[in-house]
C-alpha cells in the first residue's frame, strides 16, 4: 500500500487529483492523506495590522474555520466515496512549504493540482508555493491537471543527466504496474548530434520494466518547444528530472518543466536528486 | 523485472556475492546484470614485485605480458563459472564485460539500475587491502542506487533491520527498500533506533513513519536503544539477534549530522558483523 500525500488549500478542492486517486486506487490500495490548509487573505491581514480591530480579525478566523471544516468534509467525503482510507491534517492559517517537506520524507507520493495549488497567491503556475515544494519535497510529485482523465502512454524527458535518469526510477518503483502502456523517452538536448547518452544502459534499463519503448531526438530547440509538442500528446503522462535545487539555472532560464505546468495540459511527474 | 547489477571482479571472483544476487533475484522477481570490472594496474599478481625476487627465489615470475593473457584466460573461466552457476540457478541474467575503469563504470552503471550488489572485499587493486577499500568507499558514497555489501559466507536472510534515526537520509532508505524488496512470509522486520538519552521510547517521526509502512507490512518490531554510542550499540544488538539479519541505512557519507552513519559504523559492520548491509542514500 501506497502513501499517498495529497496537499491543498481549503478554498480550491482538486477534483481531477480525485480522478487520479480513483484510477489509481483500481490498480493497487492507497492510503491517501489530506494536507489541508487554510488559505490567508493578505487584503484582510493589512487593516488587521494597521488597526487592531478584533471584529475583522474573529471574523476572518471565523471564516477560515468555517471553511477550513468545509475543506475537510469534502476531502473526507470524496475519498469514503472512493473507499479510500484516509487521513487528514490540517495547519492554521500559518504554514510554511517545509510542512509539506516533513510530511513528504514519510510519503511515497504527494500530488498536487497543477492549477490551483496556491492559487489564491498567486494566479500564475508554478507560482512560488508550487516552486519550493518542487525543489524541496523529499517524495516525487505529482502535478494533475483539473480535467484529468486517464492515462495511456508514458513520455520520458531525458537529457542525459542523472536527475532524469532518477526521475524514471522512481516513476518505475511507485507504478510498476504500469509496465504495458507504451513508453516513449525522448532526449532533449540542444545540439544537433544523434548520439543518445548511454543509450544501451538506459535501453537495457527501461527493457527490464516495460514491454514496448520508442525513442525519440528532437531536433529542435527542445527547451523551447518540448511543452508545445506535448501539449499535442493525449491522455499521456510526462516524467521529468529537472527542477533540480541549482537556482541559478532555474532563475537563469525557464525550464521546460515550468512551461509544461504553466499549460497544464498532462499530469506531470517531477522526482530530483537532491 | 528490477534490474540488479552484480559486481564481478573476474580475478577473484566471490561467490558469495554471487550466491546473494541469484538468491535476491529469484525471491524478488530481478534481473541480473554481471558487469565484469577491470583496473589498467590491476592484475591477478602484483606487478613490480621482480625487485623482490632475489628474497624469494622460489616464485615463478611473469611479465606483464604473461600477466595479462593469464588474467584474460582467468576473466574467461570466471565468465563461464559465472555462467553455469546463474543457469543452473534458473536466474535471468546477462553478462557486461571489461568495464574500465572501475568505479566509473561502476557509477554509470548504478544510475540505470535498481540495485547493485557487490561483496564486501571489493577493491581492484592489488595494494589496497583494507575493508573497505577505497573502491567500495567511493561506490557507497556516489552510487545512484542502493548498493548491498555481500559478506564472506551466504545465508538466507531471515530479518531486515532498519537502522533509523528520524534523518531524511534513513527515511529515503527504508522508502528505497519498500520498493525493491517485499519480504516472504518466513522474513520479519524490525526497526531500531539509538536515543542517546533517557528521552522517550518513542521513535521520532512515530506516526508519520507508521502511516508510511502501513499496508506495506503485517508487523514491524521496534527496538530502542539506549546508549551514547549509537554505533556501538547497533553492532551489539545485531550481534545478539539469532536469526540472520540484513541491516538497512540511509546515507553513507553525506549527512554528517546523522548519528548512525559516520563512517566507522558502516565499516565496521561490513568487516566485522558478516551480514548483508543495504545503503542508499539520498
Amino acid at each position: 500500500m501506497k502513501k499517498v500525500l495529497l496537499a491543498c488549500d481549503g478554498k480550491n478542492f482538486p477534483a481531477g487529483s480525485f480522478s487520479f486517486l480513483r484510477w489509481m486506487s483500481s490498480k493497487e490500495p492507497i492510503f491517501v492523506k489530506g494536507l489541508i490548509y487554510t488559505p490567508v487573505n493578505k487584503s484582510l491581514l493589512v487593516p488587521v495590522a494597521f488597526a487592531a480591530s478584533p471584529e475583522a480579525l474573529l471574523e476572518m478566523k471565523e471564516e477560515q474555520e468555517e471553511m477550513l471544516n468545509q475543506a475537510v468534509h469534502q476531502f473526507k467525503d470524496a475519498c469514503s466515496r472512493l473507499q479510500l482510507v484516509s487521513s487528514v491534517s490540517t495547519t492554521g492559517e500559518f504554514w510554511t512549504p517545509e510542512d509539506i517537506v516533513t510530511e513528504s520524507r514519510f510519503a511515497d507520493l504527494l500530488i498536487l493540482s497543477e492549477e490551483l495549488f496556491c492559487r489564491y497567491q498567486e494566479e500564475e503556475q508554478p507560482n512560488t508555493y508550487m516552486q519550493q515544494v518542487l525543489q524541496h519535497a523529499e517524495a516525487p510529485v505529482l502535478l494533475i491537471p483539473e480535467d484529468f482523465q486517464k492515462i495511456a502512454k508514458i513520455i520520458f524527458a531525458y537529457d542525459g543527466k542523472r536527475d532524469s535518469v532518477f526521475a524514471i526510477k522512481e516513476f518505475v518503483h511507485l507504478f510498476p504496474y504500469f509496465s504495458d502502456l507504451p513508453v516513449e523517452i525522448v532526449f532533449l538536448r540542444e545540439e544537433l548530434s544523434d548520439e543518445i547518452p548511454d543509450e544501451r544502459l538506459l535501453k537495457e534499463y527501461t527493457g527490464s520494466h516495460f514491454r514496448q519503448t520508442d525513442f525519440e531526438k528532437l531536433h529542435f530547440s527542445g527547451r523551447k518547444y518540448f511543452a508545445t509538442w506535448a501539449a499535442g500528446l493525449q491522455d499521456s503522462i510526462i516524467v521529468s528530472g529537472s527542477y533540480g535545487r541549482s537556482g541559478l539555472s532555474t532563475a537563469m532560464r525557464e525550464s521546460f518543466a515550468e512551461r509544461l505546468i504553466a499549460d497544464h495540459t498532462q499530469p506531470l511527474f517531477i522526482a530530483h536528486y537532491s | 523485472m528490477k534490474k540488479l547489477v552484480l559486481v564481478v571482479d573476474g580475478l577473484k571472483m566471490s561467490k558469495p556475492s554471487l550466491e546473494y544476487a541469484a538468491y535476491f533475484a529469484k525471491s524478488q522477481d530481478m534481473h541480473v546484470v554481471a558487469s565484469f570490472m577491470k583496473e589498467i594496474a590491476y592484475k591477478s599478481e602484483p606487478v613490480g614485485q621482480d625487485l623482490w625476487w632475489p628474497y624469494y627465489p622460489e616464485r615463478k615470475m611473469h611479465t606483464v605480458e604473461e600477466l595479462d593473457r593469464i588474467d584474460q584466460e582467468r576473466q574467461k573461466e570466471a565468465a563461464n563459472s559465472l555462467k553455469q552457476y546463474f543457469e543452473k540457478e534458473g536466474v535471468s541474467f546477462n553478462i557486461h564485460k571489461d568495464k574500465s575503469v572501475a568505479i566509473q563504470a561502476l557509477l554509470t552503471e548504478s544510475y540505470f539500475s535498481d540495485l547493485i550488489v557487490m561483496s564486501y572485499d571489493t577493491s581492484f587493486s592489488n595494494y589496497d587491502q583494507q575493508v573497505p577499500s577505497h573502491f567500495m568507499r567511493e561506490a557507497l558514497s556516489e552510487a545512484g542506487c542502493p548498493v548491498i555489501v555481500t559478506p564472506a559466507r551466504f545465508s538466507m536472510v531471515e530479518r531486515f533491520v532498519f537502522a533509523y534515526d528520524g534523518s531524511p537520509a534513513a527515511a529515503y532508505a527504508i522508502k528505497q527498500f519498500t520498493y525493491l524488496f517485499s519480504p516472504a512470509p518466513y522474513q520479519d522486520l524490525e526497526i531500531v533506533f539509538a536515543s542517546p538519552g533517557r528521552g522517550s521510547s518513542h521513535l521520532p517521526g512515530q506516526q508519520l513513519l507508521k502511516e508510511l509502512l502501513k499496508g506495506k507490512y503485517k508487523s514491524i518490531e521496534q527496538a530502542v536503544l539506549r546508549s551514547a554510542d549509537a554505533a556501538q550499540e547497533l553492532a551489539e544488538h545485531l550481534e545478539s539477534e539469532s536469526r540472520r539479519c540484513l541491516l538497512v541505512m540511509g546515507a553513507y557519507s553525506r549527512s554528517g549530522l546523522s548519528r548512525w552513519f559516520k563512517h566507522s559504523m558502516a565499516d565496521d559492520i561490513i568487516r566485522n558483523l558478516g551480514i548483508p548491509v543495504f545503503i542508499a542514500h539520498h
